[in-house]
């Protein structure tokens, strides 16, 4: 089996669920968030280059599904005006394995996943990879290519409109700043305040 | 209060224990195909540049003697150029000679770059395969999809219709796509009368009037000025995202 074979093998396999779940976050339909998958993966492992290992390959098809679920609400959805397919959480999701609190967990993430559906699709992308994913302002900006500020104002709509469905949930946005930057910053403020006296 | 990373990942766990039960596994011979057949034709792709490079450096060896003999003994300099300079000259078009033929318009009247044709709307659908036109109205295209007969798995013709917006908007993105290629091309082949040109096309993108009436969103953000600005890097991983699956 080839390297890159191999590599898509283990990562199906041990990340599947969890891409399938950030995925569905942002389609909001099992089968959409199907192809969206196989669409990520295809962009991921097509190139000449494989990934060094299994979390890089997590992280590139993260950002493959991103991008191409944002190329797919450019292409403004396009779909059948009559359109008889669909997924939808409440569905499906009840039949799943059971786990511990099962019946809490999936209450409470088809609440979110339901306010998530009112958001648009950009806006739906920016707080999916802000929350999801944890990644900066900017580090969202680049994946989806937008501009910083542009993130923003869509993760401030996005906030809005999540609090009047969800009052419950704290969206309170305070990016993660590495421990280096944090210690970086301290001292440079000692050091001009030492200066300054 | 509930922390919101903590809901996320809560979303993200329930929909994914969905996974195995999904289709994904039952396409998996397709993903895998769709993924072999594009590694396979940058193979052929690298074979087909390297055996043009090698043809280029066959002929230019062939050429430098001939000019030798017909010119001026001229002992060669130390600081002339490395052979493998040398195609290159050879291969240079004049830079005044550029194709005559008629740029390919795309439906919405914009010209696509020389050698790139505009596509038939329907071969831009997901299935679009082997599709037709049918009809139009003023918000709408009926097509003709091919799809397997659930009765006896034949394939059928089914007629759907699709938002007019949608399409235009698919051949706007499929025309900027055509650009973009255009620019990087011609950026890393240091040409700055196309890179100019495919520039000032971009640049139209957010004032197209099918951007304008349908879909305005999506002229905004800095990603067209970054292209243009020379970020070559950042245009290749827009075409491999954005405008996978459109060329």
């Amino acid at each position: 089996m080839s390297a890159w074979r191999g590599l898509l093998d283990q990562l199906v396999r041990e990340r599947g669920r969890a891409l399938f779940g950030y995925a569905y976050a942002l389609t909001g339909d099992r089968y959409d968030a199907e192809d969206l998958l196989q669409d990520a993966l295809v962009r991921a492992f097509r190139s000449g280059r494989t990934a060094s290992s299994l979390d890089a390959a997590h992280v590139y098809v993260k950002r493959a599904i991103a991008t191409a679920f944002i190329d797919r609400s450019r292409r403004a959805a396009v779909r059948p005006l009559i359109s008889g397919t669909g997924g939808d959480l409440q569905d499906w999701v009840w039949a799943l394995p059971a786990s511990p609190d099962h019946a809490g967990n999936v209450e409470s993430a088809l609440d979110l996943q339901t306010a998530l559906l009112t958001l648009a699709p950009r806006e739906r992308a920016c707080i999916v990879l802000r929350f999801m994913d944890d990644l900066t302002v900017d580090a969202v900006a680049d994946t989806l290519g937008l501009a910083p500020g542009t993130v923003k104002r869509y993760l401030s709509d996005a906030r809005a409109k999540l609090r009047e469905v969800l009052p419950g949930l704290d969206l309170d946005d305070v990016e993660t700043v590495s421990v280096e930057t944090v210690s970086v910053k301290t001292v440079s403020v000692q050091t001009r305040e030492g200066s300054g006296r | 209060m509930s922390d919101a990373r903590d809901a996320f990942q809560n979303l993200q766990a329930v929909t994914g224990r969905g996974f195995d039960a999904t289709a994904l596994r039952a396409d998996w011979d397709d993903v895998e195909r769709r993924i072999a057949r594009y590694r396979t034709g940058r193979v052929v792709l690298s074979s087909f540049v390297a055996l043009a490079v090698v043809g280029g450096v066959t002929f230019a060896a062939m050429a430098m003697p001939l000019k030798g003999d017909s010119g001026p003994a001229v002992p060669p300099s130390p600081t002339s150029s490395a052979p493998t300079t040398q195609p290159r000259d050879t291969a240079q078009a004049p830079p005044d000679v550029g194709s005559t033929r008629e740029p390919s318009l795309s439906v919405f009247g914009e010209p696509y770059p020389d050698g790139v044709n505009a596509p038939e709307l329907v071969s831009l659908l997901t299935g679009g395969e082997g599709g037709t036109y049918i009809s139009e109205t003023d918000t709408t295209y009926t097509f003709g999809l091919l799809r397997p007969d659930p009765t006896d798995g034949h394939t059928l013709e089914v007629p759907i219709t699709f938002a007019k917006g949608d399409i235009l908007v698919m051949a706007a993105t499929h025309w900027q796509c055509a650009w973009i290629t255009e620019y990087v091309g011609a950026s890393e082949a240091n040409d700055p009368r196309r890179t100019s040109a495919a520039a000032v096309e971009l640049e139209k993108f957010p004032d197209l009037d099918v951007i304008q009436e349908y879909n305005p969103a999506m002229g905004e953000g800095e990603y067209i000025s970054r292209i243009v600005g020379g970020d070559t890097e950042y245009a290749k991983r827009w075409l491999n995202g954005s405008c996978s699956g459109m060329n």
